[in-house]
């Protein structure tokens, strides 16, 4: 079923064919679509590095279940991450950023009256330096907020030699070890790079697409995160399966919260397996996806360090949806039936990991704060 | 010794231990030395309509580039992490002509372009890069606040082969108070000169009751040196000092633009998602000839070309360009191919 994407931009709106990017004339005139037009220009977003973001997506989160009268919403409470990664430690306080957050999307779910699944995505630590690739012959990509993971693309003997006598690099993994190691679907396996680099705990890599912005902290790639939940669970994967299952019998929100470690989280959480193989998730597509779909690294679209350029052509599909050419698969929102919706302040990944029939969230590309996009499927 | 800068019109009066204004540069031995030659802190791939330039080789894929520091200080800075703090705070990376254009080559780039902060204050790295990149047929852009000395307008003519000069507004008096310079004439001296000396784009951004005003004057100055010039204006969303205003009004921003249609053949205007305004449009006959998408940002990202070398299909117009259509997976071109000039 086809999407209609609805911009806000503070005082302008627009509505697009959500996967060609152009406009629609005449503007759909369904009822779903102007209630999804007066709530954008009701909640204007506060931005990345406002507290006030937390708030932002819990109103519009019940905005959304009384509009839409959903069995699934999916939340995404982001500003936590980009307050400790971007901000100077002196110009927030973190305990108070956490308990906020926590207290919000534990007071969602009460007031909605939704069945809560909290996930935390792990807690950060401070960047203790940056591993420089860019003087490497091979080309260096590292991309996201903190670079943990670079691909590596063509390195020279003398390129390899130095980064496997570098202490800060972990490993070093060829291409072939991947694929000859995990069950890579198709598209992962094409996109990998020659080699993947890990970075040792608390070091970002610095190559071709590297945020020019100054992080303070980074991921902690912690092994185990922690989550509220209903019913036992072990790993990260098997959050889908059990929010299905939870389904058949009530309304759930599955609710994201980044940045977000066992020590901030309430005594009675759980903490379930974060990693696969040697790779640990970080707040990220890869660990939205491993959430929403139940699927790990390897059976995703895309690798860490992949050459995401290559591709962004003029025939690039779905233009709001960063390096993605296809909407991912088997995710809860997309489930047949179900009516889901989605609120969120992580941008772009709100709507990829949801797959919700109707999805709220920023516009914010590197802090930037442009706006809020509505996504709703066309009847 | 001292001495004096001979890049911007600052010209500071420069020590071994005495850095200019932008922080970039000092005495030695009687010269003017970058304090961080060859350092870049932005290093990426993207749409040179992104940047923008919209009628550069347009479709083509660019090697972004930026140092750190600035000679102007904008109240409003989009890019204050970088261009607003002490260099010296800002992660560099060194990289010499030769690896930064085997860089360009490795992602596939058609060009290097120069954005993020101001070229003026890595000037000679700058000029060997574009030396060097000329020499192996890489062309070469930058983003500029115009505030330079003729020499090195000059040279950037000779170094780059499209510029886009950021003109804030037509009058001194924003200049001194939201820019912190003590006069526009050096900006609007440099346009006069490149219009005649290499392709110009121009980038105005509108901070509403601030230099609204000045759009009939802005457009009026650069139809007076060429009606073909493009102008990008762009919606400021603005930050660091002045984060708090509002962002400006974009109906009455394209009701002032509408009324400038007579004067230039080619007025964009982005900084929003779903701009209506960044398709290139044959200023004869009307027909699309670049079809566009903003997503966010002053640029936009180009969709579909139906241009008929550098004419329009539809009327035969000529249509202001520097090189070609450049698809996004072509890679390197050859300098001063098909240039309408």
């Amino acid at each position: 079923m086809e999407k209609i994407a609805v911009i806000d931009v503070g005082e302008w709106q627009t509505s697009l064919d959500f996967r060609t990017g152009k406009k629609l004339d005449p503007i759909p005139v369904e009822p779903g679509v102007q209630a999804l037009q007066k709530l954008l220009r009701s909640y204007p977003y506060p931005g990345d590095l406002s507290p006030d973001s937390l708030a932002w997506v819990s109103n519009l989160g019940l905005e959304l279940i009384h509009l839409f009268e959903p069995r699934f919403i999916f939340l995404s409470y982001a500003t936590p991450f980009f307050l400790s990664t971007f901000a100077l430690s002196e110009s927030y306080n973190w305990k108070e950023v956490a308990h906020e957050c926590i207290e919000q999307a534990c007071n969602f779910a009460r007031v909605a009256g939704f069945t809560p699944v909290i996930v935390g995505t792990g807690s950060t630590r401070p960047l203790e330096g940056e591993i420089d690739l860019t003087y490497l012959d091979g080309l260096a990509i590292g991309t996201g907020m903190g670079v943990s993971y670079a691909g590596l693309y063509n390195p020279s003997v003398a390129d390899l030699k130095m980064l496997a006598g570098d202490s800060r690099v972990k490993k070093i993994i060829p291409q072939v070890t991947i694929q000859a190691e995990w069950p890579c679907q198709p598209d992962f396996a094409r996109r990998l790079p020659d080699y993947l680099l890990v970075a040792q705990p608390g070091f970002q890599f610095r190559g071709m697409g590297t945020m020019s912005r100054k992080i303070y902290r980074i991921s902690s790639h912690d092994p185990f995160i922690p989550v509220l939940s209903p019913r036992p669970l072990d790993d990260i994967t098997g959050i889908a399966p059990l929010v299905r299952e939870l389904l058949k019998t009530e309304r759930v929100a599955l609710i994201i919260l980044e940045g977000i470690g066992s020590e901030d989280f309430p005594t009675e959480q759980q903490l379930i397996n974060n990693q696969y193989s040697w790779y640990t998730y970080s707040p990220g597509d890869a660990q939205y996806l491993a959430i929403t779909s139940g699927i790990h690294l390897p059976g995703q679209q895309y690798p860490p360090g992949n050459r995401c350029y290559d591709e962004d052509g003029a025939e690039k599909p779905y233009p709001f949806s960063g390096i993605y050419h296809s909407m991912p698969e088997k995710v809860i929102g997309s489930d047949p039936g179900l009516q889901s919706v989605a609120v969120g302040s992580r941008s772009i990944l709100t709507h990829l990991a949801s797959g919700a029939r109707v999805c709220v969230e920023c516009f914010a590309r590197t802090l930037y704060n442009y706006g809020i996009m509505g996504i709703i499927e066309e009847r | 010794m001292s001495i004096f800068c001979e890049y911007c019109e600052w010209h500071c009066h420069l020590g071994k231990e005495q850095e200019g204004y932008c922080k970039m540069y000092r005495e030695e031995q009687g010269k003017v030395v970058e304090i961080y030659p060859f350092a870049w802190n932005s290093f990426g791939v993207t749409h040179i309509e992104s940047l923008p330039f919209f009628h550069a080789y347009p479709g083509s894929r660019s090697l972004l580039l930026g140092s750190a520091g600035c000679n102007f200080d904008c109240q409003y800075c989009s890019n204050a992490h970088v261009a607003r703090v002490n260099p010296k705070s800002v992660n560099l990376w060194h990289l010499q002509p030769e690896k930064l254009l085997t860089k360009a080559r490795q992602s596939g780039c058609h060009n290097i372009v120069f954005a993020i902060n101001e070229p003026t204050v890595s000037w000679p790295s700058l000029r060997a890069l574009g030396e060097t990149a000329r020499e192996q047929g890489i062309e070469m852009g930058c983003m500029s606040n115009g505030y330079f000395t003729p020499r090195v307008a000059n040279e950037m003519a000779e170094t780059f082969s499209f510029i886009n000069i950021s003109l804030k507004a037509m009058n001194r008096d924003f200049y001194q108070r939201y820019i912190r310079v003590t006069d526009i004439a050096p900006v609007l001296r440099n346009i006069a000169y490149l219009a005649e000396h290499t392709h110009l784009e121009i980038t105005t951004p509108i901070i509403q009751g601030l230099n609204d005003g000045d759009i009939p004057s802005a457009a009026s100055f650069i139809a007076s040196q060429d009606p073909e010039i493009p102008w990008h204006v762009f919606r400021l969303l603005p930050e660091y000092q002045m984060k708090d205003m509002l962002a400006p009004s974009i109906e009455a921003i394209e009701y002032a633009l509408q009324e400038q249609e007579n004067k230039l053949a080619y007025i964009y205007f982005g900084n929003f998602v779903g701009s209506e305004w960044v398709n290139t449009v044959c200023p004869d006959c009307g027909k699309v000839l670049v079809e566009r998408i903003n997503l966010g940002g002053c640029g936009a990202k180009s969709l579909a070309c139906h241009l008929q070398g550098d004419c329009c299909p539809s009327c035969g117009r000529r249509l202001r360009l520097l090189g070609e259509w450049t698809s996004w997976n072509k890679g390197g071109a050859q300098i001063g191919k098909n240039s309408s000039y």
